[in-house]
């Protein structure tokens, strides 16, 4: 393992932001770490980095324990949610900054030459002499992942480095970074408040919530097989019941007079509205029962206001624990209430 | 419209400023360049260099020249020196006895520094501080060190702490993060103290006179004194002096600052 987190606790004061963290990543694999506000995200990174030192716990990296280095002795880097880009230097003075301060320190030429060649692969070779304050904020993300990445991190954080960027431009950077550290195989863990980013970017998902990671997977194992309702009510879109979760791939939409099959289950809800999107129309629905909205996908037509039946087959209905179908008796029990 | 608006608002600015700080210091120096120049002539009729002759024809005014600005540059470092970790530590951490340690700073523009020095002075005489420069220096501290860890404290104050993680998180010591990132994005409050300190003690005459004891002769000392004769000659020869002082440290501190950038900026 190249990255491993043991039992990382921290509190501030008693008050304990996580604990009994564990986390492992093989090299050049990129995680991404979603959770609410204030679930502790920013503060995990910066633990990880040895900007604030964890309550307990341990961390390694190439099995080397670095719980107690300091931030700038860690083969880690961390990118902050600016840019942060030196204002006194250019950005080739910035991209070199670690390089020649930092602890491996190289000769001047090496310097200028590495510099300029990273400035080339984020495509800014041109604008090395410039300032921070001539760039867009694209480009100066750009020049903050340079700075980074031209140290050969073990391990780099990103902490929502695309959330200050405007949503076109987010989305065409981050498949950019996502490409460009897939191709150097640099080993990230990524904090984002977006789902789809996180599905994006992540070739592994680590969902945090109340302190603890509620489920680690892949994209997929989460989006459909949430562990906790909490997860479920967070990362996926499907509908959230106590004891069970129903993925949206197994909800379907019908007007309510037509009859029920025999395995087939049904809510009763409204259509709120359409949106039309990849050729298709999505509804917009509001489940009475369960006091939920969902989106369903679907060929029928249906009106605004309409009153629909949202519709699920049994065997569809599962746990959070074990992630299979749940067995009839049991799921009609708990909602016949 | 607005164009021409800002136009005049810039000029009427210019003019202002050349009316208060200009103006008087071209005044002074055409004063003490000319001779018997008052009301109601609108300018000097003769000219006569005898203001300049009679301030350096005082035997004292080189050595005293060379006191002043050693007492000022010595007190400047000394400020930076001191201050430097007081106001980092005041800007950053919290701990008890805060707010009354920044409280006890303040006393000395409080308090009438004479009252202070006056108390000092015999703890001085006992550590055989006076009537030397360095005693001089070391009383100068008093009326500077609260204003240099003001202005320095609002400075670590509007840096962000994620500079120095930056630097960190980059592979930079904190000594290495201190010297190329905190001190290029402090240099307006670097600039401020530097000058302000340098001026304060430049206008120092009765600590002066206390703790040197006559024996240490600054400017002032010697300036002071013509106050009383009525040579208007004279005494703008010396304001002139008096105030090329601050602005040549200015400039020499200006180039420091930028050959110091030009070593920390190569890439
Ligand atoms: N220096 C500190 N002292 C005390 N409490 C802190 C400190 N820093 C963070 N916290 C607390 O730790 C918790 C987690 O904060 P953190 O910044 O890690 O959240 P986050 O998941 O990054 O949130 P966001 O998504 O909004 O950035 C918060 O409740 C916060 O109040
Ligand atoms: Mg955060």
């Amino acid at each position: 393992m190249l990255i491993k987190v043991e039992k990382l606790t921290k509190s501030y004061a008693g008050q304990t932001v996580f604990s009994d963290l564990n986390l492992e990543m093989t090299k050049g694999e990129i995680m991404s770490l979603v959770g609410p506000s204030g679930c502790g995200k920013t503060t995990f990174l910066r633990c990880i980095a040895g900007l604030s030192f964890s309550t307990s716990g341990s961390i390694y990296v190439n099995d080397v324990n670095i719980t107690n280095s300091k931030a700038d002795e860690r083969p880690v880097v961390l990118m902050f949610q600016q840019p942060l880009l030196f204002p006194h230097l250019t950005i080739l003075e910035n991209v070199t900054y670690g390089l020649k301060y930092g602890k491996n320190k190289s000769k001047k030429q090496e310097r200028i030459e590495r510099g300029l060649a990273i400035l080339e692969k984020v495509e800014l070779a041109a604008l090395s002499g410039r300032y921070p304050n001539q760039l867009s904020g694209g480009q100066q993300q750009r020049v903050a992942l340079a700075r980074a990445l031209i140290l050969n991190p073990d391990l780099l954080l990103l902490d929502e480095p695309f959330s200050s960027l405007d949503p076109s431009l987010r989305s065409s950077i981050r498949s950019w970074v996502r490409d460009f550290l897939k191709k150097e195989g640099v080993t990230a863990l990524f904090v984002t408040h977006d789902r789809e980013e996180a599905m994006m970017m992540g070739d592994r998902i680590a969902v945090m919530k109340e302190g603890i990671f509620q489920q680690i997977g892949s994209p997929k194992d989460v989006y459909q097989q949430p562990k906790s309702p909490q997860v479920a009510e967070m990362f996926s879109e499907g509908l959230v019941m106590e004891g069970f979760f129903l993925s949206p791939d197994h909800l379907t939409l019908r007007p309510k007079t037509s009859l029920k099959a025999a395995d087939t289950e049904a809510f009763d809800a409204t259509v709120e509205y359409k949106i039309l999107k990849y050729g298709h129309t999505f509804y917009h629905v509001y489940v009475h029962a369960l006091e939920q909205r969902v989106v369903v996908l679907s060929n029928h037509e249906f009106l605004d206001g309409e009153q629909v039946e949202l519709c699920y087959k049994r065997i569809s209905l599962q746990t959070y624990n074990k992630n299979h179908p749940v067995d009839e008796g049991k799921s009609s029990k708990k909602l016949s209430r | 419209m607005t164009r021409k608006r800002k136009l005049w608002m810039r000029l009427t600015m210019l003019s202002l400023f050349m009316l208060i700080f200009v103006a008087p210091v071209i005044l002074m120096f055409l004063k003490s360049v000319s001779f018997g120049w008052s009301w109601p002539d609108w300018r000097p009729t003769q000219f006569d260099l005898r203001g300049w002759r009679v301030v350096f024809g005082d035997p004292r005014i080189f050595s005293s020249l060379w006191n002043t600005i050693l007492i000022a540059g010595v007190v400047v470092m000394l400020n930076f020196i001191i201050a430097t970790p007081a106001a980092y530590a005041l800007s950053r951490f919290h701990f008890r006895g805060k707010a009354i340690i920044e409280s006890l700073l303040m006393l000395p523009i409080l308090i009438p520094v004479l009252a202070i020095a006056m108390g000092l002075h015999l703890t001085m005489i006992r550590l055989g501080l006076t009537d030397q420069v360095l005693g001089v220096i070391f009383i100068h501290l008093l009326p500077t060190l609260p204003y240099a860890i003001r202005v320095l404290k609002s400075g670590f104050d509007r840096l962000k702490n994620e500079w120095e993680e930056q630097g960190a998180v980059l592979g930079a010591n904190s000594q290495t993060v201190f010297w190329t990132v905190m001190v290029p994005l402090m240099t307006p409050s670097i600039r401020s103290t530097a000058v302000l300190v340098f001026v304060i003690s430049l206008s120092q005459y009765v600590l002066t006179a206390i703790i040197g004891g006559g024996t240490v002769s600054t400017l002032p000392m010697i300036y002071y004194p013509f106050f009383t004769s009525a040579d208007e000659a004279v005494i703008a020869s010396f304001s002139v002096l008096f105030a090329l002082l601050p602005i040549m440290f200015l400039i020499l501190f200006e180039i420091t600052l930028r050959v110091y950038l030009r070593v920390i900026k190569r890439p």
